[in-house]
């Protein structure tokens, strides 16, 4: 166990390092740059601009300094949109709201979808399972703008008990959590009872049902064990998305997070806060990745972790 | 001979109107998807002959939804099906590999999963769309692109589902006799999983026509005039306020996503159900 | 684990630090880039420079005329050359240092500095040797700007700058304090270090949060401040700022939600107001089809642009076929090429195109925010009405729009110039032969003849003499433009749309579209 975590930081590393090279390479090759507005610069202007920032320079050199920054000073650059910013200070302002509002989402997501999923899926085909489904399905294809318009317009413009948008304190966590959190909660209702489904049919429970051993604990014990790993393999990536924030959701309830970051930067060609917003996401992601597969092995016995 | 259930019954045949819908959308609708009436802005449902209202410049949200099958069901069906080749055969690969092998393809999935995405489809964008490119071209390269992300978190569920699996009796009883590693795959194993990855299938759907929309919304979709549900509901939910709603320019488009969905559930669902019903289960066919 | 909930509240607490109340809170159209002025780029931000630092002049919040600010006082020299500006007495800094002419000198010439990326440096390009500093072709020393003492500006001009006076209350513009920059480096401008001279002291700074600005008590002319303190919220999304407003969080936004203006049209808090602002099309002459004069007339007279202002955009927008918006003093905008559908089909026809038969399928590129989307549906099924041809759509992402623009690599695309000062010039200079505005490829040596002789005064001319001539030369080089170059379609005037709650007293709109803080109060009710 011990020996698979530390090789997978090994790895975790090398990959971060190919990601930063791809991203690098691929940021540069997309049309317009960082300076290029709807009115013209001078041209003097507009080369002490690209010189502030290293443009002028060979792009190997560029990728070389950024590179060494990065390893040797852990730092993530300036940014180009905000002059004066580092990145590094971008994110720290940024990360901390998504972090909330993903953590609370996640946290529905799971508190909902999996009792939900499980109850479904223990007995499909009856009457809960189908109000469930149907709720589930719902949920999974309302679009997110639409049930934040929806929420706030019934508990923040109509009933008042909640506020239509900012981010100033746990009442103002409601809304955007929700919007959030429900729709991850019924794919995790709809994988969870997928699984359940398939294991309730298997040899195992059936026996286990036959031994007469009381209903509720086979479920628990056996079926539910098993059913949630598809529910784990997609948490990893979810996880990391959802924690870094979501730009619809931001926008619609004006949280200050760093979802916006990640599609303003592309937009605007902010290479350093793109890059940023890039690394941290993709180191979330494989830390998640690996705390998944741990959890698969955990759950599962048979599965061998990869070395 | 399993079309008998009732679900899958009710589910195809909603798929199949839905279908029909853009197949058919010419003669479905009452107005061209770009026919415009500056004397009819904003029109609500029902009034002169527009059955779901009008939008900002006239136009027939009716038919403008009818036609929107078309984009929302080719991108989806499209992503959906690149999901279903690439990503399971990549994840029964990489389960059934294990090891080092396993290891090295899941850290190239986090790879791809971490590039920057809006830039991989800027880029794609300009380089193969010319200005005066004709719109198929776009719905094209819009596939490909929405299509190349999809898979990977279905190769994740399908390669976490084979690590569990390859573990079994079945298996490990087929491997015992010789069968080859292909042939364990895609007939003992793949007929296993249908069930999760019908269901991961049938999800990822609503998030293909929304990530259309968003591309859409940031000028890298399928331009004006042409229609599609995601942006219809997006379009549509910039008039939902306290003084005045529009309420039907995004009720009828995110009414046929959730229809389109619930569908695809339900299918999923009666199929996986009917695959288990045989008299010996299905857990003892591989052997 | 507990440390990981410890965490957690820690960061719950670090996300919600209470607001403290403020007189009025603004919804803010986007979090500003920078509170550097001379850094600064857009309206969102100048608002805000306009209430930290206040420059040699302000403008009236009403009417733009040129008031004094730092400055008590100016003069022009007979050739219009030389201005001297005199500093009133006693001004100082938030922190209390002498405000002095040495200030400005610094600032301007900050601005100018070979490596400074001050995107609108060549606001004073026209400052004796500037141009050449710039391009590290001259000294500093060498630029035509003199502190005279501590309270006399003296610059010298390379041609006459007629507007120089409300140049000066620019946000580029503005002081800013040598002592903080020199001290703190690009950080000068975090609350904890930021040196203002303005109305207003910034309070705090919560990025993309909040903005609380304080008033100044140290500002010479405090007593035109009403309102203690304001907080200013960035919120990109017109939707949740009108929700918000609803909800009487905020009393004053900047972006109304387009679908519902027709429903605000009789609200009396719902403000529009005229900016000095063109939009248009532009048309790239350098390849087939628009290369041809015939076929852009034909498309420029083919447009039924009351439709356009009044059916889709909706907010006051007033049709135009000029460039230069009406309403600059001494001048009266050319009139360019009005809706005639008949002469638009015989030019087409001209052309070698009757009936639209032969012409080739041409794009629109637009970048997809609504407004241009709406308006290019419109076009298309116009162009299709009138003139029988295919315009397809093309909508590209802002960046890739920008930079298609540029390389001409579109056929017809969505343009708009927003002047930056109350002159023709501001909107003329764009489509010189080598303006990097141009973007259409259009070069006319005429134009550029007739923009070069209004810019400079004759031998022994007086200064209103060369006004009046130069007014007279502006509108013969825009009708020019408009009628025998047609590099461009103009079809409105933009509006800014505003919600100003009832409480709040002392709002005005300008042609500019800047909104004085200083100059609001509310009322104060029950």
């Amino acid at each position: 166990m011990i020996r698979t975590v530390s090789h997978r930081l090994g790895g975790f590393v090398l990959t971060l390092l190919v990601i930063a090279t791809v991203s690098f390479f691929l940021l540069r090759a997309a049309p317009g740059g960082p300076f290029d507005a709807e009115r013209d610069v001078d041209p003097a202007i507009r080369a002490a601009q690209e010189r502030k920032f290293g443009l002028d320079r060979p792009l190997p050199i560029q990728y070389l300094t950024y590179m060494r920054d990065l390893l040797l000073k852990a730092d993530l650059g300036p940014s180009s949109q905000y002059p004066g910013m580092s990145v590094n200070e971008i994110i720290a302002a940024s990360l901390p709201p998504s972090l909330v509002l993903g953590g609370l989402a996640l946290l529905i997501a799971l508190c909902l979808g999996i009792p939900l999923g499980a109850v479904a899926g223990a007995r499909s085909g009856g009457r809960r399972d189908r109000a469930i489904s149907a709720l589930a399905a719902v949920g999974v294809s309302i679009p997110n703008f639409v049930l934040g318009a929806l929420l706030l317009t019934v508990f923040g413009l109509s009933l008042r008990i909640l506020p239509v948008a900012g981010w100033s304190g746990p009442a103002s966590f409601v809304l955007p959590s929700v919007t959030l959190g429900l729709p991850m909660a019924a794919v995790i209702a709809r994988l969870t009872r997928t699984g359940m489904v398939e294991m309730m049919g298997q040899d195992c429970i059936r026996t286990a049902r036959a031994k007469g051993m009381p209903e509720r604990r086979v479920v628990m014990i056996h079926a539910l064990r098993s059913s949630l790993l598809p529910v784990v393999s997609t948490l990893g990536p979810a996880a990391a998305a959802v924690l870094t924030g979501s730009v619809v959701v931001e926008q619609i309830f004006a949280v200050p997070g760093l979802g916006t970051h990640f599609v303003n930067s592309a937009l605007n060609r902010d290479y350093s806060l793109v890059m940023g917003t890039v690394l941290l996401y993709s180191a979330l992601l494989i830390l998640f990745n690996l705390v998944s597969d741990l959890l698969l092995a955990a759950l599962d016995p048979r599965i061998e972790v990869v070395p | 001979m399993r079309i008998r259930r009732p679900t899958v019954l009710l589910s195809s045949a909603l798929l199949i109107a839905v279908s029909a819908t853009a197949i058919f959308a010419p003669a479905l609708a009452t107005h061209h998807f770009a026919e415009q009436d500056l004397s009819a802005q904003y029109l609500p449902p029902g009034e002169r002959g527009h059955l779901l209202g009008t939008d900002l410049q006239g136009r027939d949200l009716f038919s403008r939804t009818i036609y929107g099958a078309r984009v929302s069901l080719l991108v989806a069906a499209a992503a959906t099906l690149v999901s279903l080749l690439i990503g399971v055969t990549y994840g029964l690969i990489s389960g059934y590999a294990g090891g080092r092998v396993d290891s090295l393809m899941m850290r190239a999935v986090d790879v791809l999963y971490s590039l920057p995405f809006l830039f991989l489809v800027i880029l794609i964008m300009t380089l193969f769309l010319s200005p005066r490119a004709e719109p198929a071209a776009r719905v094209l390269v819009l596939l490909l692109v929405l299509g190349a992300v999809q898979w990977l978190t279905m190769a994740r569920i399908v390669r976490g589902q084979v690590l569990s699996e390859k573990t079994r009796e079945y298996v490990q009883a087929a491997r015992a006799l010789g069968v080859g590693p292909v042939r364990i795959l895609f007939r003992h194993l793949l007929p296993n999983l249908t069930g999760i990855i019908l269901t991961y299938a049938a999800l990822t759907v609503p998030r293909i026509m929304l990530q259309e929309a968003f591309l859409s919304f940031l000028g890298l979709g399928v331009p004006e005039p042409y229609p599609s549900w995601g942006r219809l509901a997006a379009d549509g939910v910039r008039a939902i306020t306290p003084v005045a709603s529009h309420w039907w320019l995004v009720l009828f488009p995110s009414l046929m996503i959730t229809i389109t969905l619930f569908a695809l559930n339900l299918l999923g669902d009666g199929l996986a159900r009917g695959r288990r019903t045989g008299p010996a289960g299905s857990r003892k066919r591989g052997i | 684990m507990r440390r990981l909930i410890a965490l957690l509240l820690l960061l719950c607490l670090f996300a919600c630090a209470p607001p403290k109340p403020a007189d009025l809170t603004i919804a803010h159209d986007a979090e500003p880039r920078t509170l550097d002025p001379g850094l600064m780029t857009g309206l969102a931000e100048g608002r805000i420079a306009a209430a930290l630092f206040e420059g040699l002049t302000r403008l009236d919040p009403k009417t733009l005329a040129v008031l004094p600010g730092v400055a008590e006082s100016w003069n022009v020299a007979e050739d219009g050359l030389t201005w001297t500006f005199q500093l009133r007495p006693g001004v100082v800094w938030s922190d209390g240092t002498p405000l002095t002419a040495e200030d400005f000198r610094w600032s301007w010439l900050r601005l100018l500095a070979p490596d400074s990326p001050a995107s609108y440096g060549n606001l004073l390009f026209d400052v004796a040797g500037a141009r050449a500093y710039k391009r590290g072709e001259g000294e500093a020393d060498a630029v035509g700007l003199q502190a005279a003492g501590d309270r006399k500006l003296i610059i010298r001009l390379e041609r006459p700058v007629p507007y120089f006076g409300s140049l000066a209350a620019f946000f580029t513009l503005l002081p800013v304090p040598r002592h903080a920059i020199e001290e703190h480096g690009e950080r000068w401008t975090r609350r904890e270090n930021i040196v203002t001279n303005g109305p207003y002291l910034l309070e705090q700074w919560l990025f993309y949060r909040e903005i609380t600005l304080r008033r100044n008590p140290n500002y010479w002319d405090v007593g035109r401040v009403a309102l203690h303190r304001l907080r200013l919220l960035p919120i990109v999304n017109p939707n949740t700022q009108f929700n918000l407003y609803e909800t009487g969080d905020v009393d004053l936004l900047f972006s109304v939600p387009a679908p519902i203006l027709d429903h605000l049209a009789n609200r009396p808090d719902f403000v529009t107001g005229s900016r000095l602002a063109t939009a248009f099309l532009r048309l790239n002459v350098t390849r087939p089809p628009f290369d041809d004069v015939r076929v852009r007339k034909a498309f420029a007279l083919a447009i039924d642009k009351d439709v356009i202002a009044g059916k889709i955009m909706r907010g006051g927008e007033r049709p135009t076929d000029s460039l230069v918006p009406r309403g600059l003093p001494g001048y009266e905008p050319a009139p360019g090429l009005a809706g005639n559908t008949n002469r638009a089909r015989e030019l087409l026809a001209e052309a070698g195109y009757p009936g639209g038969r032969g012409f080739p399928p041409v794009a629109l590129l637009y970048r997809n925010n609504p407004d241009q989307a709406a308006l290019a549906t419109v076009l298309q099924n116009r162009y299709r009405e009138i003139l029988c041809v295919d315009v397809r759509l093309d909508s590209r992402e802002w960046k890739v729009y920008i930079s298609s623009m540029k390389r001409l690599d579109y056929d017809l695309v969505f343009g708009a110039w927003y002047g930056d000062y109350p002159d023709p010039a501001t909107f003329l200079d764009c489509f010189r032969s080598d303006s990097g505005n141009n973007r259409t490829g259009w070069k006319s040596t005429r134009y550029d003849h007739l923009l070069d002789r209004a810019a400079t005064p004759e031998p022994g001319e007086s200064a209103t003499r060369h006004a009046e001539r130069r007014m007279k030369l502006f509108r013969t080089a825009e009708e020019h433009l408009l009628r025998d170059g047609v590099p461009l379609i103009p079809l409105y005037h933009p509006t800014t749309r505003f919600m100003v709650a009832p409480r709040v007293r002392g709002f005005a709109v300008n042609l500019l579209g800047l909104v004085q803080f200083a100059a609001l109060s509310v009322e104060e009710d029950e």
